[in-house]
């Protein structure tokens, strides 16, 4: 069987000005899309914002300007901005509703030695203006920026194979929950930055020191790069959120012990050795900790002092592991849209982004089954991980059903990430050129789409089906803008394909140069 | 009489190397197709109870199988009480396991589907000649009598079609039968011939055109029979379905037809040609939506007080547009099975179009403009399935099973017409891989049938815990839990063997 030809570089290209006109616009691109994402949805748009509104208002407990009052007692802070509440969770309602009449709002407080570290909305607290919607569209466009820095950095810093893996796993998993969440002021955009940010540069330097002697020789300005990625990764994921944390270290810990499970060789070698023997005995603990306190007839966890049961007169062990095994990678659909976006999760997108999120994702994944690696098991151990938070947050929710998606999202490319990563297929998707336009169209059609179902529901509603949105520059939130709501869509769609094309061309022109295709 | 068939079969199709994976996929096709015909009881399919009085209440019937038969004149119906009333205590309770006990049987007279109307009689009339005294034996047949039609015209197809056409074929049902159409073409379900004959016989146009051109003459059994008895199998069994599905199989044949004739074939690669007739075609779409338009009433997705008749023209069309891909998924239990009661996984369909979309994406690799024949179809489907809503007055509750005779067709035409040097089914290690995730989706699913009506779904996967003389099917001497080992292994065997058939009958074709 004949493998149809990788693209090539185009003759007469200067090498070195290609790499970097392609990087260049490919993060211009990436940043349009960034910002049109950040002014896709105002205040109160994503889930449990009401929380973080007022924690970050009151990061730094009363003052004269935006916190009016902190009340641990109660769990609850007053502070000095009153969002438009009208349109909340009600899809059919414009987000330009009635002015709210109060100038203050009561919010919940999270515990401080809860989930969410200080850091994050200690930070975002630095943007608050006069404004309370120009403020939350700062911490936005903050947020969509340090994705892009992490993003720039790791195209210009790591491998060819690593970087084409990178952008593999972004353009089939990112749409369009993920890149709604890291330009929001969820800490979960920070997770799944962080996350993917830390996988990068881990997978980057654990290819450099154990990968092919043919690869490019990472310079000493690619190896500043990607340990500046890591750090500030690592910053992102720790202060995100603690569980957010806990994933970060054990990608991290699979990544080094990767190498270890490919060679024998290398088994009883210092650092592999520690990361496998330290990632074996957490999993086992975690197994056995989860096991020990549960009761197999029941869809429960011990937890803290309190026993919950779900289901008293429940099934077997087997009958409800199976039912979750089954069961937990329609998790994973929220990352296409499947439970909506929203708040409350009103806005409908298109079932055509998900059956093309799933397709896609499929493809990806054979191509790099074409020929396996043992290295791949490292993506059924984070598979294996994604599952045991599933069943994590599942005990919190005692509901497996329900279980939010966007809480093991940061998970999603790095498991797809690393497959690719470690495959010793000669091909891969986007290495054929007629599949790649095929591909990149098909992820162009959900970006829009799902750019669209979120824009439109903030600015006039949802209608169910496709306009040009009704609405004049002063009718919108952001009022101020020189475009309105459809020229963020358009805008926005055609920032996500032209990153697409040219973060793909700059990964083949590394490739090309280094004969590592 | 067997073995010099099968003697002179190897000698003009495939040598005596293809005989035994031949033989290994056609019992392992049997063996697939008879699981699934036992995995449900009586009243399972939809609408089952009104086939039942169809079929005991056929227009012309050999067995005293009906009472009370009178027509009306009120919407030309004819009414009809079956002597058969099966056990519906389970019915739509999906914790009920079907022998459970009940106060009364089902008595009701059913309306009956009288000739000339959307379902045409034929189907019922071979039903009814397999009637006997036991209702669910008789049943029993009839389920495993269009099993096996499906399987002879599969294996036709397997093994007298040019290995191309037959890969083609074999991959197009190994990524969409599962698990919809096959428990459809395993019920009593008219519809069961109709995605039986669609699946197999949208073949017979492209194998009639490619004997042409390998101008391909066999003594002894001539290379025509077997492809004039796919193609009038595949005429009769969509006729004696429903209207629409005869409509389909017409429409689908007008496609290859135009797609292969050589006139076209060169007029489809010219660029300009399709940079004039796609903005004519779409106006011309336009104008026939705009003009139907007036039917359509809600998009449903809106709540009730907020739907709004006739919305403006393009929101429903984008609506409809970025929807009815969904109504396909059918095909792999999104919407569940049963009366909507047996809940399938929602493993199956993400694997399943997974699979699906990498052979597509594989066969894309190198395009034909004759690919373009599965947009045409497709683009029929969307028709169908606008005319289909204009009856249920809802976009979004249009069964898939309307369109599922189109699914096969339109993924077999990809994969046919595809230039590509890599598909799904061709590479070794992609053919494992897909040929497992294939069969995890099919046992899967058989298992929640089976065991749905056998002791109630559970949700998860365990022994079913019943006897042998506690199910419906107690003359058999296996159980459910064998139903399901049985049919879970047949399937990947057979795709394995029927690849490897396939491969023999290519590289002996290649040599001649």
């Amino acid at each position: 069987m004949n493998w149809p030809q990788a693209t090539e570089v185009p003759a007469g290209l200067d090498r070195v000005g290609g790499r970097v006109r392609n990087l260049v616009i490919a993060v211009v691109a990436l940043a349009v899309t960034i910002v049109c994402w950040s002014l896709s949805s105002p205040p109160l748009s994503t889930p449990d914002e009401n929380w973080h509104i007022a924690n970050i208002w009151c990061a730094r407990g009363p003052d004269e300007s935006h916190c009016i009052e902190k009340n641990f007692a109660t769990a609850t802070a007053r502070y000095n901005y009153a969002p438009p509440m009208c349109a909340h969770r009600n899809a059919l309602q414009p987000a330009r509703c009635a002015t709210p009449s109060d100038t203050s709002t009561i919010g919940p407080l999270f515990s401080p030695d809860g989930n969410y570290p200080s850091t994050y909305r200690e930070l975002m607290h630095q943007f608050i203006g006069s404004d309370g919607a120009l403020s939350i569209l700062r911490m936005k466009l903050f947020n969509g920026a340090v994705f892009v820095l992490i993003l720039a950095l790791l195209l210009y810093g790591t491998p060819p194979k690593v970087a084409r893996s990178a952008v593999t796993a972004l353009a089939v998993t990112l749409i369009p929950f993920s890149i709604w969440l890291i330009t929001s002021i969820n800490p979960s955009g920070w997770g799944i930055s962080g996350v993917f940010g830390m996988w990068a540069s881990v997978s980057a330097l654990v290819h450099s020191r154990f990968g092919k002697s043919s690869e490019e020789t990472q310079s000493r300005s690619q190896q500043a790069a990607l340990i500046g990625v890591f750090l500030l990764s690592a910053l992102l994921a720790t202060q995100a959120r603690r569980d957010v944390a806990a994933m970060a270290v054990v990608v991290v810990l699979v990544l080094i012990a990767e190498p270890s499970i490919r060679s024998w060789k290398r088994l009883f070698s210092g650092k592999p050795l520690i990361a496998l023997a330290t990632l074996i005995l957490a999993s086992i603990s975690l197994v056995i900790k989860v096991l020990e306190n549960s009761d197999f007839s029941f869809f429960g966890f011990r937890f803290p002092t309190e026993f919950r049961s779900l289901n008293p007169s429940g099934p077997t062990f087997n009958v409800w592991f199976t039912s979750w095994v089954t069961h937990f990678p329609a998790v994973f659909l929220d990352a296409f849209g499947n439970s909506g976006l929203g708040e409350g999760h009103e806005i409908v997108v298109s079932r055509l982004v998900v059956l093309i999120g799933v397709l896609v994702v499929g493809g990806v994944l054979f191509f790099a089954s074409t020929v396996k690696s043992s290295g791949q098991l490292a993506s059924l151990a984070l598979l294996v991980f994604a599952f045991a938070c599933i069943l994590w947050f599942a005990s919190l929710e005692f509901d497996l059903y329900n279980v939010p998606g966007r809480y093991v999202l940061p998970l999603l490319p790095v498991i797809v990430g690393t497959y690719v990563n470690y495959s010793r297929s000669p091909v891969q998707l986007f290495d054929v050129p007629n599949i790649r336009r095929i591909t990149i169209g098909l992820l162009g059609v959900a970006h829009a789409l799902g750019l669209y179902a979120v824009v439109e529901r903030y600015s006039s509603g949802f209608s169910g089906g496709i306009r040009s949105i009704p609405i004049r520059f002063d009718e919108w939130w952001w009022d101020f803008m020189p475009v309105g709501p459809n020229g963020i869509v358009i805008l926005g769609s055609i920032g996500w394909i032209v990153f697409l094309v040219y973060s793909l061309r700059v990964t083949e022109v590394r490739a090309a140069l280094h004969g590592s295709v | 009489m067997l073995l010099i068939g099968i003697k002179r079969w190897s000698d003009k199709f495939g040598g005596t190397k293809a005989v035994r994976p031949a033989a290994i996929s056609m019992l392992a096709l049997v063996a697939f197709v008879a699981s699934w015909a036992l995995s449900s009881a009586p009243l399972a399919s939809p609408d089952e109870q009104g086939r039942i009085a169809s079929i005991w209440c056929a227009p012309i019937s050999l067995n005293d199988s009906c009472r009370d038969r009178e027509s009306s004149s009120e919407k030309g119906l004819t009414v009809g009480s079956p002597q058969y009333l099966p056990n519906h205590c389970y019915f739509r309770n999906s914790a009920l396991p079907a022998r459970c006990t009940f106060q009364e049987p089902y008595s009701q007279s059913t309306n009956v589907f009288s000739e000339g109307t959307f379902y045409l009689p034929g189907f019922q009339i071979i039903m009814n000649v397999l009637i006997s005294s036991d209702g669910e034996a008789s049943t029993l047949r009839m389920k495993l009598f269009n099993g096996l039609l499906f399987a002879t015209l599969l294996a036709m197809v397997m093994l007298f079609a040019p290995s191309r056409i037959g890969k083609a074929a074999v991959a197009a049902v190994a990524l969409v039968i599962s698990p919809f159409s096959i428990w459809l073409i395993t019920s009593i379900n008219s519809s069961s011939w109709g995605i039986a004959g669609m699946a197999t016989s949208w073949v017979f146009v492209p194998w009639i055109f490619e004997a042409r051109r390998s101008n391909r003459q066999q003594d002894g059994i001539p290379s025509r029979m077997p492809l004039a008895i796919v193609a009038i199998c595949g005429f009769l069994l969509s006729t004696t379905s429903r209207l629409d599905t005869l409509v389909m199989f017409v429409v689908v044949v007008v496609v290859f037809i135009v797609t292969e004739s050589s006139v076209v074939r060169h007029r489809l690669s010219n660029w300009r040609t399709l940079a004039i007739g796609v903005p004519i075609g779409s106006i011309l779409t336009i104008i026939v939506l705009r003009t139907i338009g007036e039917r359509f009433q809600a998009v449903a997705e809106l709540p009730e007080n907020a739907r709004q008749h006739q919305p403006e023209l393009w929101i429903w069309i984008t609506s409809w547009v970025t929807h009815f891909p969904q109504i396909f998924m059918d095909a792999f239990g999104v919407s569940g099975l049963g009366e909507n009661d047996v809940r399938i996984p929602q493993s199956v369909w993400i694997l399943a179009l997974m699979t699906l979309g990498a052979g597509l994406l594989c066969s894309l690799t190198k395009m034909s403009s004759q690919q373009i024949s599965s947009a045409a179809i497709v683009g029929f489907g969307f028709a169908c399935i606008l005319w289909f809503a204009s009856r249920e007055m809802d976009l979004y509750y249009v069964p898939g099973r309307y369109v599922m005779p189109l699914f096969p067709a339109i993924v077999g035409s990809v994969l046919y017409y595809s230039k590509s040097s890599v598909n799904l089914f061709g590479q070794p290690r992609l053919r494992k891989t897909a040929i497992l995730l294939l069969g995890v989706i099919n046992a899967l699913s058989l298992y929640a049938v089976v065991e749905r009506y056998v002791a109630g779904s559970s949700g998860g996967l365990r022994v079913i815990p019943i006897r042998l003389d506690e199910w419906w099917w107690q003359s058999l001497p296996i159980g459910p839990n064998a139903v399901v080992l049985v049919g879970s292994a047949a399937w990947p065997v057979f795709l394995v063997y029927a690849f490897r058939l396939l491969d023999v009958k290519s590289s002996i074709e290649e040599r001649t």
